[in-house]
């Protein structure tokens, strides 16, 4: 087989339709291996998937990001549209494919950014922590993330370089200090068929098949057509300042609520820096953290504001034991959107709708 | 809702209505298009605009202020109205007015009623190089694409009580780059691209491209109608 890429510092060598897989904890330089490999590689030979999200997209309609590769291309209009017919139905996705990309919840656009693509893929795919991986592809595939190494030809392990590692096999123990009678959040029909009620202390974890973006509604963010109560006052239509107070919403899309330049413009306390790992990071600038360090600084900021509900969409695994143990002790209700099982044992209920 | 023109079509109405309207003084004619144009204001996204209102009476006054005898020399006639204000003058800055109005209705016509990707394709249509054109579609996305920007921003920052400054949003703004982007997903890997976003002409383009091309026409022949490209109604 053809030689593809020649990774001296790990004694490995990729041929043409093998599979490598790289891993590694928070903050390893795992996108920056990725990013290497991909300066080594012939331009235009492969499809690169960028973890910022929104650097994924053109700006335009679900339809013209669809079509944007196979334009490239130089494939014809008619086909093109057979392809993204096809393709859709295939996937069962966007039903309205003339909606704007910025109009999509971070779930869809996860789902975008790889659909986009899958629909006309190179023969090779790097591809950093895509939804899932894609099985039935035949070409070369260099991926990071939480996946089976048993598919992969190879796998690089990067090593650790923080020095306080997240505390990942010490179960914590939480008190789940939960008041039955007190209902501090009832959501009712935002979505059809969506509604459950959350009690004071509790945590649970959502998830849905929906494509409506649920925490977004919760949040405030998106417009919801039911009912949403804070301690049976109706909050639906309050303002977001009002709401903000009662609900802490951390996003999944990182960049969407980050505004300051260097970690220390956030005004984190210490301990609440440290507990989200992002102690003795204070003076690097935001743009230099990794992805996962900079969901973190979200939480980092929401937890600032003692919100007595903390939202959490797609949260991060990597410091969530310890972060999760100071909400408990503070008696803070916690809410996440995920659709990982990883959570699962940590919270109190899981509602799946 | 009428039907929808194809973008290419409106670009060329656009550009066949502005060489007419230059080519002609008659303010006859100049009057019945800018009637015509007005039919634009029919579409549910084009509304009509207060900042042409600012931008057509700046280039009257102007014109004025420069050369306020230029009217009574054009139609060498004088017939005083409001004090130095003659009626040639009057006569002289409606034709002005007339074309300013045509142009900038078609111009917005062509640019609200269409997306970016859209007018890139028209202009690769009229053979401008492809890498040219999607620079230059993509120059109408900067408003929505900021406007965007500043939403999520604000919406941030209210829900996380805090305020942002302005020298803030303004660095923010200045992250929103694609040219990254654009390799990535690789725009111009080869040296022609295709369009999916060009439709076919239909009947109706074909119509309104014709009705373009008459008022070219008709402009042409006033010339030799009223013996020079000004009609003159003081002689």
């Amino acid at each position: 087989m053809e030689k593809l890429l020649a990774l001296e510092a790990y004694h490995l060598d990729l041929d043409c339709g093998e599979k490598l897989l790289i891993k590694g904890p928070i903050a390893s330089g795992k996108t920056k291996l990725l990013n290497e490999i991909a300066t080594q590689l012939p331009t235009h030979q492969f499809d690169f998937l960028s973890q910022t999200l929104d650097e994924n997209f053109i700006f335009g309609t679900v339809a013209e990001n669809l079509a944007f590769n196979l334009e490239n291309d130089a494939i014809s209009p008619e086909e093109i549209s057979n392809r993204i017919h096809n393709f859709c139905k295939k996937y069962d996705v966007f039903e309205d494919l003339t909606s704007h990309v910025y109009d999509l919840s971070t779930a869809q656009k996860q789902r975008l950014a790889l659909l986009q693509i899958l629909i006309h893929p190179m023969t090779t795919l790097v591809l950093d922590e895509p939804l899932f991986l894609p099985t039935d592809y035949t070409g070369t595939l260099i991926v990071t993330g939480d996946f089976d190494e048993t598919l992969f030809d190879h796998v690089i392990c990067l090593p650790e370089h923080l020095t306080d590692a997240p505390s990942t096999d010490t179960q914590v123990v939480l008190k789940s200090d939960i008041n039955h009678d007190k209902a501090i959040l009832s959501v009712t029909e935002v979505v059809a068929d969506v509604s459950f009620t959350v009690y004071q202390g509790e945590k649970v974890s959502i998830s849905t098949t929906a494509n409506a973006p649920i925490a977004d509604m919760i949040a405030g963010f998106a417009k919801a057509s039911g009912e949403i109560d804070f301690y049976y006052e109706n909050i639906t239509h309050q303002t977001l300042d009002k709401r903000g107070r009662k609900i802490g919403y951390v996003m999944a899309n990182p960049d969407d609520m980050i505004f300051v330049k260097y970690v220390k413009d956030g005004l984190i306390s210490p301990d609440i820096l440290a507990l989200c790992g992002l102690k003795g990071l204070e003076d690097r600038a935001i743009d230099t953290l990794s992805f996962r360090q900079k969901k973190l600084f979200t939480i980092a900021c929401i937890l600032m504001q003692q919100t007595p509900i903390v939202l959490v969409d797609q949260p991060e695994f990597a410091y969530f034991q310890d972060i999760l143990a100071y909400l408990d002790d503070k008696g803070v209700t916690v809410i996440l959107t995920s659709a990982s099982d990883l959570f699962t044992p940590l919270m109190d209920r899981k509602e799946v709708f | 809702m009428p039907r929808q023109l194809a973008p290419l079509t409106k670009f060329l109405v656009f550009l066949l209505t502005t060489i007419a309207v230059l080519i002609s003084n008659d303010t006859r004619f100049l009057a019945l298009l800018a009637i015509l144009s007005m039919f634009i204001y029919l579409h549910p996204k084009v509304k009509p605009y207060i900042i042409f209102l600012g931008l057509i009476s700046c280039h009257l006054v102007i014109l004025y202020l420069i050369n306020p005898r230029y009217a009574v020399a054009l139609y060498h006639y004088n017939i005083s109205w409001i004090y130095d204000f003659t009626l040639q003058d009057a006569l002289y800055l409606l034709t002005i007015m007339l074309k300013d109005i045509v142009i900038l209705n078609f111009l917005t016509y062509f640019i609200i009623s269409s997306r970016p990707s859209e007018i890139s394709a028209s202009l690769v249509g009229l053979g401008v190089p492809y890498r040219l054109s999607y620079k230059i579609g993509q120059l109408f996305t900067l408003v929505p694409r900021l406007k965007n920007t500043d939403l999520k921003l604000k919406r941030a920052a209210t829900a996380q009580n805090r305020t942002v400054s302005k020298m803030a949003r303004i660095s923010f703004y200045l992250k929103v780059k694609q040219n990254k982007t654009l390799s990535m997903r690789h725009f111009g890997k080869k040296s022609h691209r295709t369009w999916s976003a060009i439709p076919t002409l239909s009947r109706l383009d074909h119509l309104v491209l014709l009705l373009a091309m008459i008022s070219v026409i008709i402009s042409i022949s006033l010339i030799f109608i009223n013996g020079s490209r000004l009609w003159n109604p003081f002689l």
